[in-house]
């Protein structure tokens, strides 16, 4: 029986760090209506931001935080008027392989500069592990689920009480009535790209603490955060953290009772039975 | 207007749903597809017109150099290139090939490793070589990939086109099973590779009273994990362990936190696994978090990987090689190779040994060959019969066997991670040992 609990404990934690990650995907989805398959790949530059910070300064990756998120925020918007602009104005199609071209291209361009190889941070401020009660828990995880619900805390206050958050908000649910009412729909979804690259970003950073940081690390974890966007609804923040627990916990449980292979089989099967059952997701009205 | 847009949203929807699924089907695919057997021979289509002492040879090398394990797929080319290098340049060294300039018996003819990226991935692989193949009418050879499930494939490409091809690294038994005419296998497979663990631990319940009687087995889910796998079972019958845990993951996963509760659950007297370095990296990482102090056995691979070896946590875990470099101090002929290898990329060939030596019995087939004919090529590969004192791994020759290409001599040794900086010792053959086994590791709470 401990041993679920534990396994329920660590989906918890895991499903923290996947929510901040479906966080930004779901806010681009949301408000500029684009896939962003790059996603994974704000992510990796934030690793290595964070990875470089300590190796070559000595600065602790929970320190980092700050700077990637500042970083990511700036990388995305370039992004954003650089690239997907362009984008906007093709194909549904053109736009989902602009981005992968995106994808690609930070990956390749990271493998360029960094190689290949995967590095991994030690001795950083939480990479141990330590008990609690009987359970365990790396600290590295621990603090990442930790920041990770301070962020979402945070981006839920801007969406929800700032002006522009609510004018981001305004043109994620109908951007004609958003536009009529004198919205500046350009400058709102270069701040979803910033804001939603930050979120991954800083994911990205904490996780230096217990991952190990290459090139195409962020791909994986792309994957769950398109489930996570999709089971909450597509477009919709809220409810994305509600999907990550759900995707780290169902992983966590399903992994120990039954047998590791399906813990990502569960995954897709829960995936297409809310696929056929309420294709708007679980947290949105028909 | 707001109605087109709404519909606009839905398609989009759709289509997003459609390409998660996609994405889901072509993982499920990329595993299926690992299985498939491999296509009867075809008609053999020379790709070369063998013609007199052309000034390069060029053979076809597939590495994983995108994918999974990018970075050891650039370590495995930096061994080709190495391993070329000392065929097109004097060195003044017993080593098979080294005392020559180029292939002598093709008037000086210089090798050229023409690289393809495999991606440690049966389609990207078969992709790649068959591009090698078309952009290369002049491809004498094919060398790699590292991967079994690739090398498979590349080795599918190779009989279709009747092209030689050598592997040094990958270690599936079924590549050599499978009545290939023109694939050989210079490094030893799983299963003489596994034979290698359970002798050592049938010796450590023998002569160390280990105890070790139940065991437990964690592999990724490609073909070396798998077939590792297989050959686990096998043999833990034929000893007599018990295999009280059986776990298999998907390759590069986010997290082994299950997979690790279990291992700890089920609480085995050893540990045996096969996985690549990402994952060897996060499995002794959750190894500590959960404090799990039970003797952990790698099938090579990522055990044996440098990353693997730089972080702190891999200290005491044992695997089974080919070669560690405490071992080049008995054979000085390897030594001064692995000098020249540390000048020109920093650190030691290690486990890449037997890629060089691979590579080498493939431009030592093609020199007594004296051909680019592929026949011929075949014919000298077969007739291999290389002494040991020309080599640079410690086994007693190379011969291709007969039947299954695989080499004969082939063998194994156990190391483990000890000293600081972390390097791979030999620790058994017990009378051939570099350092003393530290046998059961030290606990996470005392290190």
């Amino acid at each position: 029986m401990s041993m679920i609990v534990q396994s329920i404990l660590t989906g918890i934690i895991m499903g923290c760090i996947f929510s901040l990650i479906a966080t930004g995907l779901a806010l681009i989805w949301g408000v500029v209506e684009i896939v962003n398959f790059a996603h994974g790949s704000f992510m990796m530059l934030g690793m290595y931001i964070a990875y470089f910070m300590s190796t070559l300064l000595g600065i602790d990756p929970v320190l980092s935080v700050p700077l990637c998120a500042v970083v990511l925020f700036l990388w995305g918007s370039a992004s954003y008027k650089i690239v997907v602009t362009r984008l906007l104005k093709g194909k549904l199609l053109m736009q989902i392989f602009g981005t992968f071209g995106l994808m690609m291209a930070m990956d390749y361009g990271a493998m360029a500069i960094w190689s290949p190889n995967y590095r991994v941070l030690e001795n950083t401020w939480f990479s141990g592990s330590i008990e609690i009660g009987g359970y365990y828990f790396g600290e590295g995880q621990l603090i990442a689920s930790f920041v990770s619900l301070i962020v979402l805390g945070l981006v839920t206050v801007f969406l929800l009480h700032t002006k522009t958050g609510k004018a981001l908000r305004a043109s994620a649910d109908d951007k004609v009535a958003a536009v009529t009412v004198g919205i500046d729909s350009e400058k709102m979804y270069t701040y979803a790209w910033g804001i939603g690259s930050a979120c991954v970003g800083v994911a990205g950073a904490l996780m230096t603490n217990f991952f190990y940081i290459q090139p195409q690390v962020g791909m994986i974890f792309t994957f769950f955060a398109f489930i996570c966007v999709a089971l909450a609804g597509f477009g919709r923040i809220k409810g994305i953290i509600v999907a990550g627990l759900m995707i780290g916990v169902i992983r966590a449980v399903s992994g120990f009772l039954i047998a590791p292979w399906t813990k990502d089989v569960a995954i897709f099967v829960i995936f297409i039975i809310i696929l056929l059952l309420r294709p708007q997701g679980l947290f949105m009205g028909k | 207007m707001v109605d087109k847009m709404k519909n606009n949203k839905n398609k989009k929807r759709k289509i997003f749903a459609c390409l998660i699924v996609a994405m889901m089907f072509s993982f499920t695919l990329g595993c299926i597809s690992e299985e498939k057997e491999t296509p009867a021979p075809t008609t053999v289509a020379p790709t070369t017109a063998a013609p007199e002492y052309p000034e390069e040879i060029k053979i076809g090398c597939l590495c994983p150099l995108t994918g999974a394990i990018p970075s050891t797929g650039e370590a495995q080319k930096e061994a080709i290139e190495f391993a070329a290098w000392l065929v097109n340049n004097y060195v003044e060294s017993p080593v098979l090939m080294c005392k020559s300039e180029g292939l002598e018996n093709l008037g000086g003819a210089k090798v050229v490793p023409v690289f393809g990226d495999g991606g440690c991935n049966a389609q990207v692989a078969q992709q790649s070589a068959e591009s090698l193949v078309s952009r290369n009418p002049d491809l004498v050879a094919i060398y790699g990939e590292l991967c079994s499930s690739a090398t498979q494939t590349v080795a599918n490409v190779a009989e279709k086109y009747g092209i030689p091809m050598v592997n040094g690294s990958s270690s599936s038994p079924k590549l050599t099973a499978l009545g290939l005419k023109w694939f050989f296998r210079v490094s030893p497979h799983d299963g003489l590779f596994i034979r290698t663990m359970f002798d050592f631990m049938r010796d450590m319940n023998a002569e160390e009273n280990a105890g070790i009687k139940d065991i437990a087995i964690a592999y990724e889910d490609t073909e070396f994990g798998t077939t590792s796998a297989e050959v686990f079972k096998e043999y833990a019958v034929e000893y007599g362990f018990n295999i009280i845990e059986d776990i298999s993951y998907s390759k590069n996963t986010t997290d082994v936190d299950s997979e690790v509760q279990r291992l700890k659950a089920a609480d085995p007297d050893v540990i045996l696994m096969a996985t690549y370095a990402a994952d060897t990296i996060l499995f002794f990482k959750t190894f500590e978090k959960y404090d799990v102090n039970i003797p952990v056995i790698g099938n090579g691979s990522g055990f044996t990987k440098a990353e693997f070896l730089a972080i702190p946590e891999s200290r005491y875990a044992l695997s089974r090689a080919t070669f560690t470099p405490d071992m080049f101090e008995n054979m000085p002929s390897a030594q001064y190779i692995d000098e020249m290898y540390k000048e020109r990329y920093g650190i030691s060939m290690a486990d890449w040994t037997r890629d060089v030596m691979a590579f080498l019995v493939l431009c030592d087939a093609i020199n007594r060959a004296g051909s680019t004919d592929p026949e011929a090529i075949r014919t000298a590969l077969l007739e291999t019969n290389i002494p040991k004192s020309v080599l640079i791994v410690p086994w007693d020759g190379i011969k291709f066997d007969p039947a299954t290409h695989q080499n004969v001599y082939g063998a194994g040794i156990v190391c483990q991670a000890l000293e600081d900086p972390i390097e791979m010792w030999s620790v058994w053959p017990f009378e051939f040992a570099g350092k003393k086994l530290v046998w059961p590791p030290i606990s996470w709470d005392q290190r």
